[in-house]
């Protein structure tokens, strides 16, 4: 098990990822009103490292074999699982500084990290060599782009912070995104559980 | 020697030049069809929409759009071009290009968003012409060398560097990841050195990505425009410096095809990129200087409805 979780999660990656999003938040926190895009590039950082786990260096070994499919799936999710309990357990340590939205805020990461991986999930069920990497390479630093520019932010406020921006429309916002993740999260748990099945 | 000993004849010689420029075609259009760069590319002309009602002024701040959607993007878009590109070139084995040969290719992708921060910039600048800011923006405050120095470096110089900064990455690391990472870093520094810090206003034009005016604020008024110390001139060239010291620091990382001349130009290019820095810190504007128009807002943020 030890052996897996060791060759499966690109645990330099999750570290670093980990100890961005403390930092990213904390600095978000203390300075709102110049820091927010930075709570923005962690949201990022948590979606992009999600979806990186998927690439697993175990995998053309491992999901051949169905009774150990289900276990890397579980590893390479572990990954996402840790990231969204930094984002949630920072949150929790600076609610005091962060706007009067902290459901919102902590589902932002944790939405990020179902998303991330689902998306590299699905994409290692495909076969696609280094799928993850290439969707984090491509989520990261348009999310990023997003949280700096904030564009149609009256519309779309994907990351909203002032007292009188959208909250209420944000909050569908994120619930759109996270139905949108636990389909395709839950698409790829049905698929695990049909390759486990014995074939006729 | 033997009459019977074959003869082998040697390979017409291929220029040098026709090879890279051919990749440099086909890298041009692969930087032009990446995901990425695409969405960054749409945000960006998204941004330009509220110039189609002919009565709104350029907004100055808009700037970042580009820096932000085409540079900082281009950052993490390069990386993985060059990463793919080796992948390939290892997977095909030995091959009559050269690592130099590719890294000059990639180098010349980097035009292509440069060209949409160049139109970028200079939609701005048009509609800067026409339409002005109004008088209690720091623009009123300043030449029109000022804005166009500002404006090119912010959003079209920005859009190269970006893509270079990508190619000089992925020469000198091979783990992926650090793209990323370098991308949040270049965000969260520009954070702090973009001018709202006030004991930083004269060191933060040694960053690559900061301001030269805006909202800033003073304690009375927290949305009055400031325009801040340095010389926006001084420092385009200053970034122009550490885009071609990027560009040869790419491509000196092939050893077996450095060129001596390519080191004399290194130094020269970072002796010149300090003097510019120097330039760019204590030249120009020598204070900040406060719009004497007032914002009328009163709280950070401009209020709200």
């Amino acid at each position: 098990m030890r052996l897996v979780v060791g060759r499966s999660l690109p645990l330099a990656l999750l570290a670093w990822s980990a100890t961005a999003v403390v930092a990213l938040v904390w600095a978000a926190s203390q300075w709102p009103t110049v820091a927010w895009p930075l709570h923005g590039a962690a949201v990022a950082v948590v979606l992009g490292a999600s979806a990186w786990c998927a690439d697993d260096a175990l995998a053309p070994v491992v999901d051949v074999t169905p009774r150990a499919a289900p276990l890397a799936v579980a590893v390479r999710a572990g990954g996402a699982v840790a990231l969204a309990l930094t984002w949630v357990v920072v949150h929790l340590g600076r609610r005091e500084e962060l706007p009067p939205h902290l459901p919102l805020l902590v589902a932002e990461g944790v939405v990020a990290a179902l998303a991330g991986a689902a998306w590299g999930q699905r994409a290692r069920r495909r076969r696609e060599v280094g799928g993850g990497a290439r969707a984090a390479l491509v989520a990261v630093p348009v999310l990023m782009a997003l949280a700096l520019v904030r564009p149609l932010s009256d519309h779309l406020p994907l990351f909203p912070l002032w007292p009188w921006e959208p909250w209420g429309r944000a909050a569908v916002l994120w619930a759109t995104l996270a139905v949108a993740a636990v389909a395709v999260a839950g698409a790829e748990v049905r698929h695990i559980d049909r390759a486990r099945r014995p074939r006729r | 020697m033997s009459a019977t000993s074959s003869v082998v004849e040697a390979p017409t010689p291929v220029p040098q030049t026709t090879g890279w420029r051919t990749l440099a075609r086909i890298e041009c259009r692969r930087y032009a069809t990446r995901p990425a760069f695409l969405i960054g590319t749409v945000l960006a002309v998204a941004a330009l929409a509220p110039y189609l009602d002919p009565s709104t002024p350029a907004d100055e701040l808009s700037l970042i759009v580009p820096a932000a959607t085409i540079g900082l993007v281009g950052v993490v878009v390069s990386a993985r071009r060059v990463w793919d590109a080796d992948r390939c070139a290892r997977a095909g084995g030995p091959t009559a290009r050269t690592e130099r040969d590719r890294t000059l290719a990639h180098l010349t992708a980097c035009l292509v968003p440069f060209a949409v921060g160049v139109a970028f910039v200079a939609v701005t600048l048009a509609r800067y012409a026409t339409e002005p800011p109004g008088p209690d923006r720091y623009t009123a405050l300043v030449s029109n060398a000022w804005v166009v120095a500002v404006f090119a470096s912010l959003g079209a110089v920005s859009c190269l560097g970006g893509p270079i900064l990508g190619v000089v990455l992925a020469r000198r690391t091979s783990w992926q990841p650090a793209a990323l990472l370098t991308a949040v870093g270049l965000v969260a520094v520009t954070i702090v050195l973009q001018g709202l810090f006030e004991p930083l206003r004269r060191i933060r034009v040694a960053w690559v990505w900061t301001y030269w005016g805006g909202p800033f604020g003073t304690p009375s008024d927290p949305e009055r425009h400031l325009v801040l110390v340095g010389s926006p001139g001084w420092w385009l060239a200053y970034l122009l410096c550490l885009c071609a010291i990027g560009a040869l620091v790419a491509l000196r990382h092939d050893v077996e095809h450095a060129r001596p001349r390519e080191r004399t130009a290194l130094v020269v290019l970072s002796v010149l990129a300090v003097g510019c820095l120097l330039g760019a810190m204590w030249l120009g504007t020598p204070e900040t200087v406060v719009s004497p128009v007032e914002s009328g807002a009163t709280s950070w943020g401009g209020g709200g409805s």
